[in-house]
């Protein structure tokens, strides 16, 4: 046991810098590393993006990239000056990098309306030249999927695409939505093809909503394995270290 | 061929099967597609698509063969070759900058609402050497040997300035969605600067 934990905390981490969350994951997700974070429409994905992205370029020096495929600039850039987070200043020094990639796709009338993963690895291979970003946060893989006709073929690009992301050294969030009911991911794909899964929720609870988060799986990191309430607050999410049952 | 429009007659001639077709046909009366094709080694249909090409550019006559109508027959009209560009025809250059200046400024909108000011400013700075990008068109149209050359520069060396952030292909939408716009009310001028294909 003490042989695992030495080889896990030795591994270098990204730290998400959201609160309360980086203590259950041994400090952050592995660097380099591919990773989902999974929930239904509400209960924080985008925001757990943002706060991902912002914190590695603001506060431990990875500049970082946020693809937005579904929302458009405008609607980010409300969400993060609601909860503080200057994102012009790191936009124009260049650590930040916000893509709405939904600009191309919409405006496209000859190749459809979604953005293929081969598409996708083409574009960012320019951009992580071009930016050296470090992190890369791509909002939401649920977009890209409806490309594909059928399962087995969604799989096998998914296949190459997360090691192109290992390959290329950047630390990597994939965000997908969950249905309501049944899968926890969008495809029920996502998280065998990632290093690591993070589930949001919405619960109801005696006639509020509740949002909780578990990490259902994370190489290398010996992880909390419960579900944990999730705040909203003006500093953006809170984990909270008590367990929910 | 409209003598304004000289490019599949020049890509037939630098292709490996142009020049060997016309000095087969050197010294040689009336000839069908299937004797040169015989003559060269090559596919009737290939033989068939060049000739057509070089008769559309003026080196070649043909006439119905009276034995295989529809079938022609060609030769040359003269051992000179001689291609003409017509600079002046068909498209005035303010249009085209006009043109131009619109589809500058979607680009660069367009660039703007993808990846914000920053690639929006990185873009005029690689393609028109800072903001002032009406200033930088004008030169381009001015120094440029014709109107139709100078848009498929730009659109050209825009893609290349957006393909280096964003990727060939995502550049390619972003190109094209620019010249959607810039289109508009436009149409004629497409059409003169052939731009149908980089439109549709």
């Amino acid at each position: 046991m003490t042989v695992v934990r030495t080889v896990a905390a030795a591994i270098p981490r990204a730290p998400t810098g959201i609160e309360g969350l980086d203590t259950l994951i041994q400090g952050g997700f592995p660097r380099h590393s591919v990773n989902v974070v999974a929930g239904p429409a509400g209960s924080g994905k985008t925001l757990f993006g943002l706060q991902f992205a912002y914190n590695g370029a603001a506060r431990f020096d990875e500049p970082a990239a946020y693809l937005a495929l579904e929302e458009n600039r405008e609607s980010i850039e409300r969400v993060v000056a609601t909860f503080g987070m200057d994102l012009a200043a790191l936009e124009a020094t260049g650590k930040f990098v916000l893509v709405d990639l939904g600009a191309v796709r919409a405006g496209s009338s000859r190749d459809g309306i979604a953005v293929g993963l081969r598409e996708l690895e083409d574009f960012l291979r320019s951009l992580i030249a071009s930016t050296h970003v470090q992190r890369i946060v791509i909002d939401s893989i649920s977009a890209i999927g409806l490309r594909y006709r059928s399962l087995p073929d969604l799989r096998e690009e998914m296949f190459g695409f997360t090691r192109f992301l290992r390959e290329s050294k950047v630390t990597t969030l994939l965000l997908t939505e969950s249905p309501e009911q049944g899968r926890l991911t969008r495809f029920g794909i996502e998280q065998f093809l990632a290093d690591s899964f993070l589930h949001l929720a919405l619960e109801e609870v005696k006639g509020d909503l509740r949002r909780t988060l578990t990490v259902r799986k994370m190489r290398f990191t010996r992880h909390d394995t419960g579900k944990h309430p999730v705040h909203i607050t003006a500093a953006g999410l809170v984990v909270a270290q008590e367990r929910v049952a | 061929m409209a003598p304004g429009d000289p490019k599949k007659a020049l890509e037939a001639l630098a292709s490996e099967h142009g020049l060997p077709i016309l000095r087969f046909l050197q010294g040689r009366d009336w000839t069908l597609a299937s004797g040169v094709a015989e003559g060269l080694g090559v596919h009737t249909s290939t033989a068939s698509k060049y000739l057509a090409i070089f008769h559309d550019a003026g080196f070649l006559e043909r006439r119905p063969h009276p034995a295989k109508r529809p079938t022609f027959a060609f030769r040359l009209r003269s051992p000179l070759i001689r291609l003409e560009f017509d600079l002046g025809e068909r498209v005035e250059s303010p249009d085209a900058a006009d043109l131009a200046k619109a589809f500058a400024g979607s680009l660069l909108d367009a660039a703007h609402k993808v990846g914000g000011a920053r690639l929006a400013s990185n873009l005029a700075g690689t393609l028109f050497e800072g903001p002032d990008w009406r200033r930088a068109l004008d030169r381009r149209f001015r120094f440029a040997p014709d109107a139709r050359t100078a848009m498929h520069i730009l659109l050209q060396d825009a893609r290349k300035a957006c393909g280096d952030v964003l990727g060939p292909a995502a550049a390619g939408r972003l190109v094209r969605i620019a010249l959607e716009d810039a289109s508009e009310g436009r149409q004629d001028v497409v059409e003169a600067l052939g731009l149908q294909e980089d439109v549709a």
